[in-house]
Formats: structure tokens, C-alpha cells, sequence
């Protein structure tokens, strides 16, 4: 089996977050390239959703245990898999679990390893990657003379599932016997996240780094009043002002609402591109030049509480 | 018990610049420590409190200039610092990076003793690629732990951490040796370093290797031994969302709001 590889970690998010939009990169290789795209699918639980047949794979093949949270682990499986079913390009999608994974199969087969590739293409002699870095501020070209080129892909969770005509067919592909896992969980529980979803509502909050922990009472009440989700840029999150999974931007969510109003955000780079979908953007900052003005539609040049003193007490009139 | 905490001296992200060739310039940049790893460096200093016999080495790969990072993680308490430094790595990926840390544990072992806790930043701010803790546990054949947040307690046979993601809170332990990487933690506090921490830091011996001294050959070149390679870099500005911007009241905005939002 000679072609293009899709490992897809089965996590808390089920079974097709993030796969419709490795699917998407995969099959855009395999047509460019003519060579066949397979999944992988490594899974706590046996059942898999029907649409996975359906997602332009050739095969897809299914192993189940419940020690892929080990990085040691996954990495031994895909090895096994690969030393069965040899492939050219192993796409991971670049989650925490999948990145330690993916780096320790490069060692493994001393292959090179792209992280966290937006677009890739076969060249004459290898491969080229685009991967943001510097926080988002800059794109980087990265090439791979690798036999095995091992890449991380940045996914998006929204992409829409294409189903094709073509029904492919679930293999088991069993963990091979002596794999073992060099950690152990020994606490998991699940968390129901404060707040609303930032990905799937239709008004965020933006908070920049100038808006005091304190006040973030005030926000949240805002947020209330407007039935908004609040987001975070890199530098809020680093004051500590919110929770990293809310973070918005490259190297956080990428949020597609349709109002997105920001407080003291200034709009560098790696924020702004996880704002799609062209929303109504309402800025509010005390610097008339900050880059953010240029992205919106309202500007207000106030400081944050007033703003939010004033905005509150209008909206409940 | 040795802990090794390995960081990376990188340029603030206000201040990145390349040279001609599209490599990112390191000397003459403002420069600093990787903040997660400042977030392992804290997680060191914690393991330390609870084990008195610990002592947190802190070691580099980079230019010259990386000493001043060194020097920090000096200042806030690691007991001895390392660096490696050499033309020869410059542009190292991040499969020979982490083949050059694991020579330069190995010169540190036969000088220190034996290494029971390798820790890292989970990502650094410049390439944000987050590759390297999990590519050196495997060189070193040992488990790891990416992306926690927090030492909750460590051990001389092992260490407990954890995380939060996607919903989900986890603690992990795994036995010793061990690599943990650190993420950006809202449960640990930086703290600055003392001035009785720097002073002794100023004065403080940084220990420094050549790429001949860890081992590799004397003809080695990390460019040409990487299988991959950065190639140009681009402005990354988002160009969708240049609008006409109304300058607007807070009043306006209130009505816009009611308008849009709660409509």
C-alpha cells in the first residue's frame, strides 16, 4: 500500500471532529497526486460513524485500545502499521495528543516532521509545507526531503463533511502484542466548559490584555445581556484573564460569528486570523492607531469599563 | 535527583527579524526566554521544593547570546546551567535538535550524574512547532508527558501531573525517567527573579560545549542532516477584513447592539 495516510485520534469531541477536514487535505494530495488516501483511526470504543465510509477513503482501517492517550503507545501502533502498510505521507491533525505521537513516530522511522501544516503540496523532489509561526504573525515554507514525510495539519473543526459516492470498507487492524504505554492516567473527569461555546456562537467578546481580571464580571455580564461567547487574545490569556482553550487566533480557535465585539484588543496578526466569515466587527480600544481599527466597522475610542458601564446600562433600558 | 530543564532563547515576538536567506536572526534581536518554558521552569522550582535533594540543571542549544536565558533560570533558582553552542547545528530541525540535546544530556550525565526528569516548554513562541519534548523522549527511549499544565507531586520514582483540554481534566503519573513538557498555566504564577538571585546568577559559570564536545563528527552539518528545511517566510496579515470604519459613540454602538445582537 503505497500512498497518503490519515491518523485520526478518536477524542472527547467524537469521532469526526477535525476528520472531514483531514479528509479534505488528504484527498486534495491524492488528487493531485494520484496516489490513494487511507485512514487510520485509533479509537477508544469499536463504533465508528457510517459517513466515515463515505469520506473519498480508499480503506479505512479501525484499531481500538484504551492506551492511545500515551504518546509511546499511539507511536508503536502507527510504526506497526506503517512496517504492514508502507506509506508515502502520514498526515496527523495537530492536537496536543497526536503532535507527541507524530514526533516520536519520526524518530522511529527518522523521518522528517512538519508541524502544524495549513497547506501542502508534492514538489519534484519532496514535499512543501505552509505552517504559521511566530504566533501567527509570519507563514513559513517548510520543505521535507524525508522518505517518509510525517506531517501535523492544522484542522478545522467546522469543515463540512463531503460525502462522496464511493463507500469504502472498515478493517480491524489489531495492536500487535508487547506494546505498552509508559504512563498512566490516573485521574480523568469531564469538565462542562463556563460559558458559551466560542466556536458556535453567532456573538463573541474579544478581550485583549488591557482588560483587568477584575473586570471581567462586567464583560461577563455584557456577554450575558448579548447571549455572546468570550475569547481571549494570546496576550490575555497570558495575564491570566482567561482560560487557554478560549484563546482565539492561529494558535488558538478559529471562530466564524456573525458580531465580534473586541475590548482593548489591538489586533496583531496571529488574533486576526481566527476571526472568518467576515463578521460585524465593533472595536472599542483608546488607541485611534491600533491595527484593529483598520479590520472594523464600529470604532469607539473609549476605555473598556466605560464602555461597558454605558453599553450595559442602555441595553437593559 | 537531577532534574534537566532544557530551554530555548528565542526573539520576543515583537522583534523577529531574517536575513537574506529567509533564516530567522537571532543575534542583535531582543531576545528571551521561551515563556512556557519559564512555566517549566516554575514547575521545576516546585518539584525542588518538595524534593530537597533535587537540583534543576538547566541547559541550551542556540547562539551565544542564549547564556542571558541561562542566566535567568540561574537567577530564579536552577543550580548549574549548560549550553550549546556551534556554527555547525545552526538550522537544525527538529529530529537533529533533539538528537543534540540528547548528546549534550549525555555530556552532562558523566559530569552531573544521571538525569531522572527531563523537562521542556510545550512549545516555543518562534517555530511553534512542539515537536522536540516528544522527539527527545524517544531518542532517550523514555515516556512523556506533552502539554501539562502542573506538577501536582513528584517523587524519586515519579511524577504526577496535569491538564485541561477540550473539556476534559486529566492527572497523569509516570514512572522516572521521564520528559514533561509544560504549557501556559493559569494555576501556576511566574514569579520575577530575587536580586540576591541575579547577583548570584551574574557571577554564576555557564558551562559550554562545542558540537565536537557531545560527540557529533568533526564534518557534521545540521543543514544538511535535517530532512526538513525552513524555505521563505511571509507577512501572515490576514487581508479579508480591511474595512471602511465608522468612527462611532458608545450610544451608537448600544443601538447597534440591540440592533444585530439582540435581535
Amino acid at each position: 500500500m503505497s500512498g497518503i495516510l490519515v491518523i485520526h485520534h478518536v477524542n472527547e469531541a467524537g469521532a469526526l471532529a477535525g476528520l472531514a477536514s483531514m479528509a479534505e487535505l488528504g484527498l486534495s494530495l491524492s488528487d493531485a497526486s494520484k496516489l490513494p488516501l487511507f485512514a487510520l483511526i485509533l479509537s477508544k470504543n469499536r463504533g465508528l460513524p457510517d459517513e466515515i465510509r463515505k469520506m473519498g477513503f480508499e480503506k479505512v482501517y479501525l484499531s481500538c485500545d484504551s492506551r492511545f492517550y500515551d504518546s509511546n503507545f499511539s507511536a508503536s501502533v502507527c510504526f506497526e502499521f506503517l512496517k504492514n502498510f508502507p506509506c508515502g505521507t502520514v498526515l496527523f491533525s495537530a492536537d496536543e495528543r497526536n503532535r507527541a505521537a507524530a514526533a516520536r513516530l519520526a524518530v522511529k522511522m527518522n523521518s522528517g516532521l512538519i508541524a502544524d501544516a495549513t497547506e501542502i503540496f508534492f514538489k519534484q523532489d519532496g514535499l512543501l509545507a505552509l505552517k504559521p509561526a511566530a504566533g501567527g504573525n509570519i507563514k513559513a515554507e517548510i520543505f521535507s526531503k524525508s522518505t517518509l514525510k510525517i506531517i501535523t495539519c492544522k484542522t478545522d473543526t467546522k469543515t463540512q463533511i463531503k460525502l462522496s459516492q464511493k463507500e469504502c470498507g472498515i478493517y480491524d487492524f489489531t495492536v500487535p502484542s508487547g506494546l505498552t504505554a509508559l504512563t498512566e492516567i490516573i485521574e480523568e473527569k469531564y469538565c462542562p466548559k463556563e460559558g458559551r461555546n466560542l466556536e458556535e456562537s453567532k456573538a463573541v467578546i474579544g478581550v485583549g490584555r488591557s482588560v483587568k481580571k477584575e473586570d471581567m464580571p462586567l464583560v461577563k455580564e455584557l456577554a450575558e445581556i448579548l447571549g455572546a461567547a468570550i475569547g481571549y487574545t494570546r496576550p490575555a490569556v497570558h495575564e491570566g484573564s482567561g482560560e487557554i482553550e478560549n484563546q482565539i487566533g492561529i494558535s488558538g480557535k478559529t471562530i466564524r460569528p456573525e458580531i465580534y465585539l473586541n475590548l482593548g484588543v489591538s489586533g496583531k496578526n496571529y488574533h486576526m486570523a481566527g476571526i472568518k466569515g467576515n463578521p460585524l466587527i465593533i472595536s472599542v480600544n483608546t488607541d485611534e492607531k491600533a491595527p484593529i481599527v483598520s479590520y472594523s466597522d464600529y470604532f469607539v475610542k473609549s476605555d473598556y469599563k466605560t464602555f461597558l458601564l454605558e453599553t450595559i446600562r442602555e441595553l437593559k433600558k | 535527583m537531577n532534574i534537566l530543564l532544557f530551554i530555548k532563547h528565542v526573539p520576543s515576538s515583537e522583534d523577529i527579524k531574517f536575513d537574506e536567506k529567509g533564516n530567522m536572526i537571532r543575534e542583535n534581536s531582543q531576545m528571551t526566554i521561551n515563556l512556557c518554558d519559564d512555566y517549566a521552569l516554575e514547575n521545576a522550582l516546585r518539584i525542588k521544593s518538595a524534593i530537597p535533594q533535587a537540583r534543576i540543571l538547566a541547559a541550551t542549544m542556540g547562539p551565544e547570546n542564549a547564556q542571558e536565558s541561562l542566566r535567568y533560570c540561574l537567577a530564579k533558582g536552577a543550580d548549574k546551567a549548560f549550553l550549546l553552542s556551534d556554527k555547525v547545528l545552526r538550522g537544525a530541525d527538529t529530529l537533529i535538535t533533539s538528537m543534540a540535546l540528547f548528546k549534550l544530556y549525555l555530556k552532562i550525565a558523566q559530569k552531573e550524574g544521571p538525569v531522572k526528569l527531563f523537562l521542556f516548554g510545550a512549545k516555543s513562541s518562534d517555530g511553534e512547532t512542539a515537536n522536540v519534548p516528544a522527539q527527545f523522549a524517544q531518542t532517550a527511549q523514555i515516556g512523556d508527558i506533552c502539554f501539562a499544565e502542573k506538577a501536582e507531586s513528584a517523587a524519586q520514582d515519579s511524577i504526577t501531573v496535569s491538564y485541561s483540554k477540550n473539556g476534559v481534566y486529566r492527572r497523569i503519573k509516570a514512572p522516572l525517567p521521564c520528559a514533561v513538557s509544560f504549557d501556559i498555566s493559569r494555576d501556576v504564577i511566574l514569579k520575577m527573579p530575587s536580586i540576591a538571585g541575579k547577583m548570584k546568577a551574574k557571577k554564576a559559570v555557564i558551562e559550554s560545549f562545542k558540537a565536537a564536545d557531545i560527540g557529533f563528527e568533526p564534518d557534521f552539518n545540521a543543514i544538511e542532516a535535517s530532512p526538513t528545511w525552513v524555505g521563505r517566510y511571509y507577512d501572515n496579515k490576514p487581508q479579508s477584513l480591511s474595512k471602511n470604519v465608522k468612527i462611532s459613540s458608545i450610544e451608537e454602538i448600544a443601538a447597534v447592539l440591540k440592533k444585530e445582537a439582540l435581535k
